[in-house]
């Protein structure tokens, strides 16, 4: 320690080497795995530390030959200390969302604004080393992942990229080599660059990692005897833009036995079924999937299924029945063949976002049409986000669905054109509501008489009279565009007076002091 | 305020739980905030935590500063206690964006400190097995070397290279691939 405190510049003692190796890990496993293994000339604490690492990140955008762009000259050099390191952080924050709650909860409004996102690329995809949240923005909405977009980085970038994919070859056949991946790995992420990758560089990817599994096994003895190979240790498995194909899931499947948080971004999966006994998280976004027609697993609690496409025609069954919170975010062109769900008792929240519907010809697709099965396989949630779900919910028979658990409803983009049927429906059925939430919603027009009350038609006005508002609690909070900030009720002006309106006409038992209206 | 151990008022006191710093100062705090805590936790389920729990590893200035993230956090930790905090838990949190943003905003001021200060929140989250508190910590860390060459962060640390030109020269020729 003393030798410490007059060898460093501030007299500062070196906290760092001084944590346990434990405490380093942690650390360690925010970095990228090329700096973690370059933490080994460091001094003879930090040696051998990235050999028992738990954690890897292997990411192509580490080795970026060039860390600077024609826009950002200022980052430019490694020893730009702290203007890069602005750089990066701000790279690494937005990467980080990837895993947080935040992106999940949080992922409706930025999938509305993809269209601006696509355009602030430039930006984020030309600063330093920041590739993976341009393309990660870029790829939010599937529709300009292969025009626009791919230009962008090209344009702006100037690295060597056979350089790149040389060191990222050499270094991942290395690392993996060299590292215990069987027996200490308990989280991987492998991410590849969408378009600095040369041809067939994501299958040279995919091979490396089906090669590890098959060959990294802790006891290939037993394996040689005819045994199946032991299992890794592997909990967490992040892959971005690998393809996959069904020889990989068959050695996911036989080696990662333990494996309990699968993610893919980007990746095109060509798996028909994805089935697991130990999964507790599955999160596929932005996945291109060809004829993928199931997801079973007895043990999975959360689903994300989040952009992307699958094959047209093929109908997506999702057997879950272990399942607490969904999350659905799909185009109902890009799914043409439908989702659809068994029973799943144990759901808590669910979020359903469905794209396209506004566009008139949404009717012919089978996302549509499915809604309101969809929605009887939720009826259990506490919380649901509905968004984009059109007039066809609730299709034309008369429906009949209870809710005994809806705590928490939102109303997202929906079409409650239709004389509010829809918000009836559920306002019915959901007796225990305490908290409803209409954003972005399209509400009926009705002329108003003189003395300000709506003017219903008859048919509807006695229905939505008749209709029995059980749920007492129901607070109603309303808040204009400009108040967005608290996310909780959102409106266009004009809409929202309607509405209050309307329930106060329609409901005796919604007293007047649950409903609050306020208006910046 | 009546001090948690006095007898008479045990029943009454249930719910909070005295923490004695390395320095002997007292710190009375809700069950719910020192529950963060997965070491508090098993003393509490364990029943030995009367008289107050000794923790001789953190000083009362640190104590305090990790008493204040806990009992931000503690309101929002209901629905992810006694788990790993991946997001699928969290995913399930009733709370409202706002509170959430409100959460975030806290941890970066919290973050504000010295660098020893920092080193000693790392340890005393690690020995109180926080996990929220330790990831944080531990991230700000991984964020000041980021993209940092080993230089930098050599300097940045002031961590001493004890390697022998030789020895470094052949742990570079060993991990060359890492290097290129």
């Amino acid at each position: 320690m003393a030798r410490n405190d007059s060898g460093g510049g501030g007299g500062e003692p070196d906290r760092l080497s001084a944590l346990p190796d434990c405490l380093l890990h942690v650390i360690m496993s925010s970095l990228k795995a090329r700096q973690v293994v370059q933490t080994c000339v460091l001094s003879k604490r930090w040696r051998d530390l990235w050999r028992s690492l738990p954690s890897l990140d292997v990411d192509l955008n580490e080795f970026r030959t060039e860390t600077a762009t024609p826009a950002f000259v200022q980052n430019s050099g490694s020893g730009g200390g702290d203007a890069g390191s602005s750089g990066e952080d701000s790279s690494d924050s937005s990467d980080d969302s990837l895993d947080s709650d935040d992106d999940i909860s949080g992922s409706d409004p930025e999938s509305y604004d993809s269209d601006h996102n696509a355009s602030s690329s430039d930006e984020d995809s030309s600063d330093s080393s920041d590739n993976s949240s341009g393309s990660e923005s870029n790829s939010s909405d599937s529709d300009d992942e292969d025009s626009s977009s791919s230009s962008d980085d090209d344009r702006y970038y100037g690295g060597n990229k056979d350089k790149e994919w040389e060191d990222f070859e050499d270094f991942t056949v290395n690392l993996m080599h060299h590292c215990n991946i069987a027996q200490l790995l308990d989280s991987f992420r492998l991410h590849i660059g969408r378009r600095r990758a040369p041809p067939f560089g994501h299958k040279q990817v995919a091979g490396w990692l089906r090669r590890a599994m098959k060959y990294c096994t802790p006891h290939p003895a037993s394996q040689r005897k005819g045994l199946s190979p032991s299992p890794w240790r592997l909990r967490r498995l992040h892959l971005c833009l690998v393809p996959l194909d069904n020889r990989f899931k068959k050695h996911v499947s036989s080696v990662c036995r333990n494996l309990d948080d699968l993610e893919l971004h980007n990746c095109t999966c060509q798996i028909q079924t994805l089935a697991s006994d130990s999964l507790k998280t599955l999160v596929l976004k932005n996945c291109t999937c060809h004829d993928l027609s199931e997801i079973t697993s007895p043990t999975l609690k959360t689903l994300v299924i989040d952009g992307g496409s699958n094959t047209a025609d093929c109908a997506l069954v999702i057997l879950t029945p272990a399942l607490a919170y969904l999350h659905l975010a799909v185009s109902v062109y890009y799914f043409r063949g439908g989702i659809s769900t068994n029973e799943m008792p144990s759901l808590v929240k669910a979020s359903i976002h469905i794209r396209g519907h506004r566009n008139g010809t949404f009717e012919s697709y089978k996302l549509s049409g499915d809604q309101f099965k969809l929605l009887c396989s939720f009826s259990n949630a506490t919380s649901l986000e509905l968004s984009g779900v059109g007039k066809k919910v609730l299709g034309k028979e008369p429906t009949v669905q209870e809710f005994m658990n809806l705590r928490n409803l939102l109303l997202d983009n929906c079409d409650l054109s239709d004389d509010f049927r829809t918000l009836g429906f559920f306002l019915q059925s959901s007796p225990n509501l305490e908290k409803l939430t209409l954003q972005h919603c399209k509400f009926p027009k009705y002329p108003e008489e003189k003395k300000g009350k709506p003017k219903l038609n008859t048919t509807s006005s006695s229905e939505f009279n008749g209709l029995d508002f059980m749920c007492e609690k129901l607070k109603v909070e309303i808040y204009t565009k400009k108040n967005e900030r608290i996310l909780f009720l959102i409106y266009k002006d004009g809409d929202a007076h309607q509405l209050i309106k309307l329930l106060l006409c329609a409901s005796e038992s919604l007293s007047k002091n649950n409903i609050i209206l306020t208006k910046v | 305020m009546a001090s948690a151990g006095s007898g008479d008022e045990k029943a009454a006191a249930a719910a909070m739980i005295t923490l004695i710093s390395s320095d002997n100062e007292k710190f009375e705090v809700t069950e719910a905030t020192a529950t963060l805590s997965q070491t508090i936790r098993h003393m509490i389920e364990d029943g030995c935590t009367d008289g107050g729990v000794p923790l001789p590893n953190v000083t009362s200035k640190i104590l305090a500063r990790v008493i204040e993230y806990c009992k931000k956090h503690a309101t929002a930790a209901a629905g992810e206690e006694g788990s790993s905090s991946s997001f699928s838990d969290a995913a399930f949190l009733e709370v409202d964006r706002a509170f959430l943003e409100e959460l975030e905003e806290f941890d970066d001021a919290f973050l504000e400190v010295d660098r020893a200060t920092l080193f000693d929140l790392i340890l005393a989250a690690n020995y109180l097995d926080i996990k929220g508190l330790l990831n944080l910590t531990c991230q700000k860390v991984a964020d000041s070397v980021k993209g940092k060459t080993p230089e930098q962060i050599r300097e940045m640390y002031n961590i001493v290279n004890d390697l022998t030109p030789e020895e470094e020269a052949e742990i570079r020729r060993e991990t060359q691939w890492a290097f290129e």
